[in-house]
């Protein structure tokens, strides 16, 4: 195997920074366990230093079995970008919006320009490609990482450190994201982060790897009071450790604590602060004893005797002091806002969340008053996560797993084959559409299986030519495989019955003609004919699948024996990629946007979502509804929808932008608050699906296959007599938290039963039943 | 009406919260739309509408001249939205509302008269919107009801 290249502005065994300690545990312990390590960096010494000085000589050398690149940064303007950062960093967190570029583009590529850069570290990326297994970039907000991971995205591994601050927000940071090839995260929570970030192009892309801690150096559960310091000998206190200044939120912590002694005068509680940063916070308060930078041994004796840790930051990626005080069997109270830590807390139950000022003084409170058995219930819980998460062999165990280094690894077993090619047949081939989706879903896994796959078809948009090719006489051999997918009535199923060879039918099912036929009798007619041909198919197709039970039952009922099921491949890395940042900007500005995404038709109901969105507006007259689909402006639907809205009077409200490209489609769905279906017809429903990647709680009209896609997710109505409370309903998803929260956790499960690897066997049991029958034939 | 496979979520409370949103939202609500779409027959379509198609929400143009026929065509709450949107630009407030469709209802009030009290009422008068047709159907039927002229002028239509 090549190396391994480990990119980091930084490095060194005595750099204090989280990221330049995760890289050095990182390589050194990897190349420990055999791998070759490479790390390119600068020679710049540190964080703290000028990053346009060269401190280090450029070049190799070798430290623990890493072999180490040095390259020298390059010449900046450093007044330019300190300005320029605090501007940035002056910016109120709440006004950021996800998707939007806080700063004008021009800034936001100065920051990435004026940052610390190396030219030749950036040339030796892009001509050494080729000499490395891949590339793990950290942490994400520096030069070496924002303009050389775009160089080598295919072979590149971002682990990105992310907490939530102005840089997160800047497109040059969301490009990395969606270019990496794969992302490790420190957290859960700064998963959590990045993918309401940057989008469910994240989720399938991501492993949560943890941060190891020298839990061995710590001397856990060893009396060590010998080292405690005289100011705290006989204090029952709670312990914050880190850096002691505003940007870690101990303000925050010292002004609780001062409402807490108001309130609780008597209280023999103190709050002990310890760790290296300016601002001293015992002066004005009595209670508050303020250490600052303690010695090891005096840390784990502070651990060791108080009652729990405050952690009251809010920008976090993994909190290593969270992970020690638990190892040594100490609850924490972390702070809500703060992803990383609080969802440890929650998952580990190992303690507590406060947010504002009132919260952590009654935590503080709550601590003082709690048995000390509960506090130790609490701790221990901590302690078995910590174990199970920080510990670095288990850690690294799983950075050898996600990279591939794992000797342990299943090479796929080739089954033989007969066939040598399987094609498919289908009447049209759409950019967007869900079977032409599927179809190049199912052609690619052929071609990874190893057969020759293409995709033919009657009528093809001239952008398409790639991706699909015109059905002629000679176009699929006699003894090939093919899926024929039938929904509509085609002048290519004739051909499909003909073909001599191993095939199935997939059928995705027919709109029922009498839902358009008083709009639109000419696709009425065409829709018959699909469903008349069934009867004709079932004496042709012994094989044949559904993308639904719905669609499989149907086929049943029209003779068909057996049919299988095939679900749609719903994949959330199709949104690996740009989206509209106006657009985006735009949406967020406070109103509610309630979503549908389907072409205009008789049978997806919009004018009575129109209708019911009226109610909605009693409830909440801050909302929009967005009708994202294709539609003819001569089409009469259109003018029925129209007549609606005008009679209504809410036009300003309701937004119809026709088809969208996938950017502008990825906005409307981030924004989205709600998903909202009248649909009468569905025979999957893929944006019900699209609308779980996002994070978009779905409330649908009980028909067709819409119950059995949303699964034990979404909510359903089952009834259009009472337009106000389907409205009502609405409402609550929009607005009730712990309601919308319960659904979003559901749907979060459910989507996992749409991506590829969940489908691929599903679809190599068809293959395999393909196999078979050209066995039989020989 | 609304069900969930979601095992966290109790349907039974869940209901209730709607019904406590529906009761909150009908203290808001101008109007009931009765069932719109039922009544909408593609025939009864005669022109795609006149919405601006774009990534913009869709905006009203606000006419200055219409001709009564453009209200008279339609029937009941419909005219009446229609009128208090062309006339007045807004929708009906909920006595008002109320007020007009039972007179309309009952016969007691014909269209034109209901026209006229919107155009010429304080608001119609600033708004100052051209209604071509209405101005002598309004005095005629506002003339039937003034004692002494109504019973002539009621004479002279039929």
């Amino acid at each position: 195997m090549k190396p391994i290249a480990i990119v980091i502005p930084w490095f060194g065994r005595e750099l204090k920074g989280g990221a330049e300690q995760l890289a050095w545990q990182l390589s050194t312990r990897l190349a420990a366990r055999g791998h070759k390590i490479e790390v390119l960096t600068t020679c710049c010494r540190s964080f703290l230093e000028d990053w346009g000085t060269n401190h280090l000589k450029s070049g190799k050398s070798f430290e623990r079995g890493v072999l180490i690149r040095r390259f020298k940064v390059k010449k900046r303007h450093k007044g330019k970008f300190n300005t320029l950062n605090e501007h940035m960093l002056a910016t109120d967190l709440n006004q950021l919006k996800p998707g939007a570029n806080p700063f004008s583009p021009e800034l936001s590529v100065t920051f990435v320009q004026e940052n610390i850069n190396s030219r030749n570290l950036l040339k030796y990326l892009k001509s050494h490609v080729n000499k490395y297994e891949f590339f793990i970039f950290l942490p994400y907000l520096y030069g070496p990482t924002l303009i050389g991971l775009p160089l080598v995205a295919e072979k590149a591994f971002l682990l990105p450190c992310l907490h939530n601050e102005v840089y997160a927000y800047l497109p040059e940071v969301a490009g990395i994201f969606q270019r990496a090839k794969k992302i490790l995260y420190n957290s859960e929570g700064e998963a959590h982060l990045a993918a309401s970030l940057y989008g469910p192009g994240m989720i399938l892309k991501s492993a949560v790897m943890g941060v190891g801690i020298e839990a061995d150096q710590m001397d856990i559960g060893q009396s060590t009071d010998q080292c405690r310091p005289s100011r705290v000998s006989e204090a029952r206190f709670v312990l914050y450790l880190g850096r002691r200044d505003p940007t870690k939120n101990v303000d925050l912590l010292v002004r609780a604590y001062a409402q807490f002694k108001d309130h609780y005068p008597s209280s023999t509680l103190k709050l002990v602060l310890a760790g290296p940063g300016g601002g001293l916070y015992d002066r004005p308060i009595s209670g508050v004893i303020d250490l600052g930078l303690v010695p090891e041994a005096e840390k784990k004796t502070l651990l060791v005797n108080c009652l729990a840790l405050f952690q009251p930051s809010r920008n976090e990626s993994f909190s290593r002091v969270v992970m020690e005080s638990w190892f040594h069997g100490r609850p924490v109270v972390a702070h809500r806002d703060c992803l990383a830590t609080a969802m440890v807390v929650n998952s580990a139950k190992g303690g507590w969340l406060a947010e504002t000022e009132q919260e952590w003084a009654h935590m503080l409170s709550f601590i003082d008053n709690m048995e000390r058995e509960a506090l130790e219930d609490a701790g221990s819980r901590g302690r078995v996560y910590a174990e199970k998460h920080a510990v670095w062999d288990k850690v690294i165990d799983r950075y050898e797993q996600v990279l591939g280094l794992s000797r342990q690894q299943k090479q796929k077993r080739k089954r033989p084959r007969k066939l040598k090619a399987i094609h498919q047949m289908t009447p049209g081939f759409t950019y967007g559409d869900a079977i032409s989706n599927q179809a190049v879903f199912i052609r690619n896994h052929l071609r990874n299986l190893g057969y020759e796959s293409n995709i033919y078809v009657q009528f093809i948009n001239p952008n398409l030519k790639r991706s699909a090719k015109i059905f002629e006489l000679k176009s699929i051999p006699k003894n090939a495989g093919l899926i024929y997918h039938h929904s509509i009535g085609s002048d290519l199923t004739p051909y499909a019955i003909a073909h001599p060879g191993p095939k199935y039918l997939m059928y995705h099912n027919i709109t029922p003609a009498e839902l358009v036929k008083p709009f639109d009798p000419v696709l009425a007619r065409r829709l018959e004919r699909g469903r008349s041909d069934l009867q004709e198919l079932s004496l042709h197709f012994p094989l044949t699948v559904g993308d639904s039970y719905f669609n499989s039952q149907e086929l049943e009922a029209f003779g068909f024996q057996n049919p299988a099921v095939l679900p749609i491949c719903v994949d959330p890395g199709k949104w690996n990629r740009e989206h509209d940042l106006e657009l985006m900007e735009n949406l967020q500005d406070g109103r509610s946007n309630l979503l549908f995404v389907g072409r205009l038709s008789p049978s997806k109901c919009q004018h009575e979502l129109i209708e019911a969105f009226y109610h909605y507006l009693t409830m909440d007259a801050n909302a929009r509804l967005i009708l994202v689909g294709e539609y003819s402006p001569s089409d009469p639907y259109y003018a029925h929808m129209g007549d609606t809205i005008e009679k209504l009077g809410i036009g300003k409200q309701i937004i119809l932008p026709g088809k969208a490209s996938d950017s502008k489609l990825q906005s409307y769905y981030r924004t989205a608050h709600l998903f909202w279906s009248m649909s009468e017809h569905e025979g999957f429903g893929v944006p019900m699906v699209e609308a779980m990647w996002f994070d978009v709680p779905v409330l649908a009209y009980k028909k067709a296959a819409v119950p059995e896609t949303l699964g034990k997710a979404g909510i359903i109505f089952t009834t259009k007599n009472d337009f106000v409370s389907v409205a009502a309903a609405a409402k609550l998803l929009v607005k009730d938290e712990a309601l919308r929260n319960k659904v979003l956790t559901a749907q979060r499960v459910r989507r996992m039963d749409f991506i590829p690897e969940k489908i691929y066997p599903k679809l190599d049991r068809m293959v395999e039943k393909m196999e078979k029958v050209i066995e039989k034939k020989q | 009406m609304i069900e969930t496979n979601i095992p966290d979520i109790d349907v039974d409370q869940l209901m209730e919260k709607v019904r406590a949103e529906v009761r909150q939202g009908q203290a808001h609500k101008p109007f009931d739309t009765g069932s719109l779409s039922q009544g909408l027959t593609p025939d009864k379509i005669k022109s795609p509408p006149n919405h601006s198609v774009s990534n913009a929400p869709v905006l009203e143009t606000k006419k200055f001249h219409f001709h009564m026929n453009e209200f008279l065509k339609y029937e009941d709450r419909e005219f009446l939205i229609k009128a208090y949107d062309g006339i007045l630009w807004r929708k009906p407030d909920l006595d008002g509302f109320e007020y007009f469709l039972a007179y309309l209802r009952s016969g007691m009030m014909d269209k034109a008269e209901i026209l006229g009290r919107l155009r010429f009422s304080p608001e119609g008068r600033e708004r100052k919107v051209k209604v071509s047709g209405l101005f002598w159907r309004f005095l005629g039927q506002a003339a039937f009801r003034m004692s002494g002229l109504g019973p002539l002028v009621s004479f002279n239509k039929k």
